[in-house]
């Protein structure tokens, strides 16, 4: 009565041995789905249909069952294969749609251009047609209508300047250019408000033309100037009274920036003048929502355009 | 045996024919195959202890791609779907593994 043996049996009705009995709870029943999987994966119906006694079947029977069979198994191996094949072709499908991707961003850049260029030689159009008409019909609204294009920067302009590079760091040994020492939106912002400050009257950065709605921005590493994505080299051409705007410029907070740019970040900056400098106009800007007040006198409110 | 050559048959003209799969279905692909390996191999260990049985295997063929798609479906729709396909691939990874070593254990004796 003391050894292990008795007792097991004792506990169990009928003595029988402990594991491997269908009626007994087993120890680890917890672990059923466990023990489930690691001991007998194979599906049981293999067993049961194995065991089942075959009924006897007529050759015609069996002939469209196996037919059947053959057919289902065929759709099977077709659609698996199928899917293998169009599993292992990812990559191919990543590249293409990337190509497909850069195609389009090339076409509609093209676009974009061809539309800009289209839009110039409409408002170089309209420009003429007005100049003809109003010059002929009304030439002092023609000379108001000529200084407020000239001020709001919608007109080309040439005349003496400063022009001010900006470029990134050159690239490191791994051939990257470390992003802390690239030309930033507040570097172009600087310089463009220290140039406005020295008394620069027209001011371009890589031929865009800077007007009173102008924004300067950083997108990723691009700087947009008017929604328009530049890089690097900067080159900010001021037109003004070169040697007065030298002096002021040097004393703003943007020459002590510039200095700073050169010496902590690597930033190439070239500072020089010019005697002739060509800046394109910004086009016609419309303002849809700003109006005069009313009781606003006339003397500081002529600035804005009306459908021009 | 009908089932299986029918099934290498198939396999043969997907082969050769490159069947497309319906862009909707794509998703459901990975999960597909390996519940279809988890059959074959399930039908192999069968086929080794002589249980082979034609219609069975092609029911447990089908039913598991259609069961298995089916929950990573319904997963995707409840917002858990990479979670439950890990799931299925776990139960499957296992199921597969332990009929490849009973196999093993037939052919090897080891």
């Amino acid at each position: 009565m003391t050894s292990r043996e008795d007792r097991t049996g004792k506990d169990l009705p009928g003595g029988r041995a402990p594991a491997g009995t269908a009626g007994a709870r087993r120890p680890d029943a917890s672990m059923a789905l466990l023990n489930d999987l690691m001991a007998r994966p194979t599906d049981p119906e293999y067993a049961e249909a194995a065991a089942r006694p075959h009924a006897p079947q007529t050759t015609p029977q069996r002939l469209t069952r196996s037919g059947l069979e053959m057919v289902i198994a065929f759709v099977l191996g077709l659609v698996l294969v199928g899917a293998i094949v169009s599993l292992r072709t990812p990559q191919s499908a990543v590249t293409s749609s990337l190509l497909l991707l850069s195609d389009q961003i090339r076409e509609r850049t093209e676009q974009a251009d061809a539309l800009a260029k289209e839009n110039a030689a409409l408002s170089a159009d309209v420009d003429a047609l007005q100049a003809d008409l109003l010059a002929e019909n009304d030439p002092e609204l023609f000379e108001d209508l000529r200084l407020s294009e000239l001020l709001s920067g919608a007109v080309g302009v040439t005349g003496p300047g400063l022009v001010v590079v900006l470029t990134d760091a050159p690239p490191d040994t791994t051939g990257q250019v470390d992003p802390e020492k690239r030309v930033q939106d507040i570097d172009v912002q600087i310089v463009v408000n220290g140039l406005f400050a020295a008394g620069a009257e027209a001011i371009a950065v890589n031929g865009q033309r800077l007007t009173a709605l102008s924004a300067i921005r950083n997108v990723s590493i691009a700087i947009l100037v008017d929604d328009v994505p530049l890089s690097s080299p900067y080159r900010i051409e001021a037109i003004g009274d070169v040697r007065s705007m030298q002096t002021a410029f040097a004393r703003t907070s943007a020459a002590d920036h510039l200095t700073l740019l050169g010496s902590a970040f690597d930033i190439a900056v070239a500072t020089s003048a010019a005697d002739e400098l060509s800046l394109s106009g910004a086009g016609s800007t419309r303002l849809r929502y700003a109006q005069v007040p009313e009781s606003v006198t006339s003397s500081g409110a002529g600035q804005e355009e009306q459908d021009s | 045996m009908i089932a299986v050559i029918g099934l290498l048959l198939g396999a043969l003209a997907g082969l050769f024919l490159e069947p497309t799969v319906p862009l909707f279905l794509q998703p459901y692909l990975p999960i597909a195959v390996v519940a279809a390996l988890d059959a074959l191999f399930g039908g192999l260990r069968a086929l080794l202890d002589r249980t082979f049985d034609d219609r069975v295997f092609l029911v447990s063929f089908l039913s598991n791609v259609v069961v298995a798609a089916l929950i990573v479906f319904l997963g995707d729709q409840l917002g858990v779907g990479s979670q439950l396909s890990t799931a299925v691939v776990v139960v499957l990874g296992i199921r597969i593994f332990s009929n490849a070593a009973a196999i093993r254990r037939h052919l090897l004796k080891a």
